[in-house]
């Protein structure tokens, strides 16, 4: 009987989020299609390898095209740009609209009431999420590789790359939609939530950013949407071009740690998720979101690396800037409690940071830029 | 039966229910009063699962933590949840999955008489409306434990009177215990066995409703000059209304008692008026005590 009503709801998860995804869908063919699938790169080309080794790609009906050697190999261009801007869009947007409904204590009266455990509520929305991402993503694949077989260009690709591509394009959803989900259902309010969203997404941009510790390719990497579209236009540019590129699109170990980092967040997320969606109190939905993976925790990484790397980097440089970071942590903490009625943990926290700064203008004169590099 | 003992909650620093006993025999009609924000949604929250309540309520021995008790409890809380899409049958099919005894015929037939077209969007419907489908649904599933808050809210007076005499023909039929909070005790007194006042975080007085109402006396009396509060210093009195020459007066005893003992203060008119469960209540709550 249990099962029965595990599957109901289910079900009737899956049919909510069917309006989410159709809305999404449609958006996407009438927005993104025009914004990011350039119809015009599905198109044939030559390698030329150059006397220096370089090799360039050629495209057939170019201005160069007469330069393309005689038996010269032959690739095509592809074009994943909807499947990849379905899964950045649906896994930011799918876990709110689909936990909205566990920020409001009045639905919370009815479904908690129901003879079927928290985890098996969590369970049934996470799936039901997980296949409005994923679905989706999958078709919007699927519609380019039709495209691929329209042009006849099946055989001067990669097949193995192209299924690493899709499976690639999954689990990046996949993780990506439990980090968002984790941190979304973390609050206790649908607002917050957002704002959980949006900080989890640009964080590591955030700490990267005043740092200057690395080039903008890391800037690329350190967000999750940055992510995808790297990591996937690096190996759809290997599908295009295995015979020659490969090491060179796969051999950053920037690539690789990012992964890593992103593999063992995403995981870490979705153990959490579990772990933690039997113990929220639906007596605080609609209250402060008070949890430690909310704005206890991201007012102070925000700020932190501002106060570390002032000075050095090109983004931060005044004491001025770091007292405007400062501002917006107090600014948060207004949006965090909700007015003035600050915790003794709030007013720690923010000492912390102060002292933290005031340390660091009198002791540490040298430039930590510099002492790292 | 249902067994609380012990029960607490808060919200942060604010104390909502404290320490709160109370046994529901099986087959009993509970009506839970108090002014609003006394924890009567609280206490049905906590009775149904949705909030925890670390083994203080116990039904039959099991908490309702655990979905296999839930199984027994049917829970309508004052806004329940449905979505836009749902008509009233669709909501009866998912129901159906939670709970296996629901019987569509006992659903229909209420939507009929309620005059609801049952494959009509709940979205297009009054609260009212949507009261009545959520109530022949609590009806039709055939649950051990009925938990209805505010169950009146947006009924017309013949909703009201075709819910109260189908609660009463389905608690006589099936012996299921009905817990019901609602702020007009005029249709709480019509069909409750008892009754629990929660007041202050307490329960302030539980019991019989017509006997805790026959435990209170209402007088009317004139008399030919004016008269002061002292003259019923002696009197068991619950409230005291002087105008001029005219008293109402509310008091705790047997009415022949109180008449005779108010005859003694040679009244020109003395009339007994009728007390209902409403007023019992209010001076209940204003006088802050119970039994």
């Amino acid at each position: 009987m249990m099962k029965n009503g595990f599957s109901a709801y289910f079900k009737s998860a899956l049919f909510e989020n069917l309006r989410v995804v159709l809305i999404v869908v449609f958006v996407s063919a009438f927005v993104f299609v025009p914004m990011l699938s350039d119809w015009q790169t599905h198109s044939f080309f030559h390698y030329v390898v150059r006397d220096n080794g370089y090799v360039d790609k050629i495209y057939e009906g170019s201005v160069m095209a007469n330069q393309i050697p005689e038996g010269a190999l032959k690739g095509f261009d592809t074009n994943f740009g909807i499947a990849v801007a379905l899964v950045i869009f649906l896994s930011l947007v799918v876990p709110i609209f689909n936990f909205a409904k566990f920020k409001n204590r009045r639905n919370l009266d009815t479904l908690y009431s129901l003879p079927l455990s928290r985890r098996k509520f969590a369970l049934a929305h996470y799936l039901s999420g997980l296949i409005a991402v994923l679905v989706p993503t999958a078709i919007g694949f699927l519609v380019e590789v039709g495209v691929i077989i329209g042009y006849g260009a099946f055989s001067f690709i990669d097949l193995g790359w192209l299924f690493v591509y899709f499976l690639l394009l999954m689990i990046t959803g996949w993780l990506f939609y439990s980090m968002n989900l984790f941190v979304f259902n973390e609050a206790n309010h649908i607002f917050d939530g957002v704002v959980f969203v949006i900080c989890w997404n640009l964080l590591f941009y955030v700490v990267a950013f005043p740092s200057n510790l690395l080039s903008s390719f890391f800037d690329e990497l350190a967000t999750p949407f940055g992510y995808i579209m790297e990591i996937l236009s690096r190996t759809e540019a290997v599908i295009e071009t295995t015979p020659f590129y490969l090491d060179w699109y796969f051999g950053f170990e920037t690539v690789i740690a990012f992964t890593l980092l992103w593999a063992t967040l995403g995981l870490i997320s979705v153990v959490l998720f579990f772990a933690r969606c039997n113990k929220q109190s639906p007596e605080r939905v609609g209250g402060i979101s008070d949890s430690f993976f909310g704005y206890k925790l991201f007012i102070p990484l925000y700020v932190a690396p501002v106060v570390l790397f002032s000075h050095i980097g090109h983004g931060i440089r005044s004491i001025g800037d770091v007292a405007v970071f400062f501002s917006l942590a107090f600014v948060g903490y207004i949006i965090f409690r909700r007015g003035f009625k600050f915790k003794l943990s709030d007013y720690c926290t923010f000492g912390a940071l102060v002292l933290f700064a005031i340390i660091k203008a009198a002791i540490c004169h040298f430039d930590i830029y510099h002492f790292l590099h | 039966m249902i067994e609380i003992k012990g029960l607490s909650h808060s919200f942060g620093k604010k104390i909502v229910l404290d320490n709160i006993d109370l046994t529901v025999p099986d087959g009993t009609i509970l009506g839970v009063v108090g002014i609003n924000g006394a924890g009567k949604s609280t206490l049905l929250r906590l009775l149904s699962g949705v909030y925890k309540s670390q083994n203080t309520v116990l039904y039959d021995g099991k908490s309702p933590m655990l979905p296999e008790t839930r199984q027994d409890i049917f829970f309508l809380p004052d806004e329940p949840y449905y979505t836009g899409a749902n008509t009233s049958n669709k909501l009866f099919d998912f129901y159906r999955t939670f709970y296996p005894n629901a019987d569509r015929n006992i659903f229909d037939a209420l939507l009929s008489e309620y005059k609801i077209d049952s494959k009509m969007a709940m979205r297009n419907f009054s609260k009212g409306m949507r009261r009545q489908v959520f109530i022949a649904l609590a009806l039709a599933v055939k649950p051990k434990y009925m938990l209805l808050d505010e169950a009146f809210d947006g009924l017309d007076p013949l909703s009201r009177k075709l819910f109260k005499d189908a609660i009463i023909k389905y608690v006589d039929e099936e012996n299921t215990t009905v817990i019901i909070t609602s702020h007009s005790l005029r249709e709480l007194e019509d069909f409750c066995d008892r009754f629990v006042l929660i007041d202050n975080a307490k329960i302030n007085s539980e019991g019989d409703i017509v006997e805790h109402v026959s435990r209170l006396c209402k007088f009317s009396l004139a008399f030919s000059n004016d008269i002061s509060e002292k003259e019923f210093s002696s009197l068991p009195t619950v409230s005291l209304e002087i105008k001029g020459r005219f008293v109402t007066v509310v008091l705790e005893g047997e009415s022949g008692d109180m008449y005779s003992k108010l005859l003694k203060l040679s009244p020109a008119v003395i009339e007994e008026m009728p007390l209902d469960f409403e007023e019992a209540f209010i001076h209940d709550v204003m006088s802050g005590r119970g039994n």
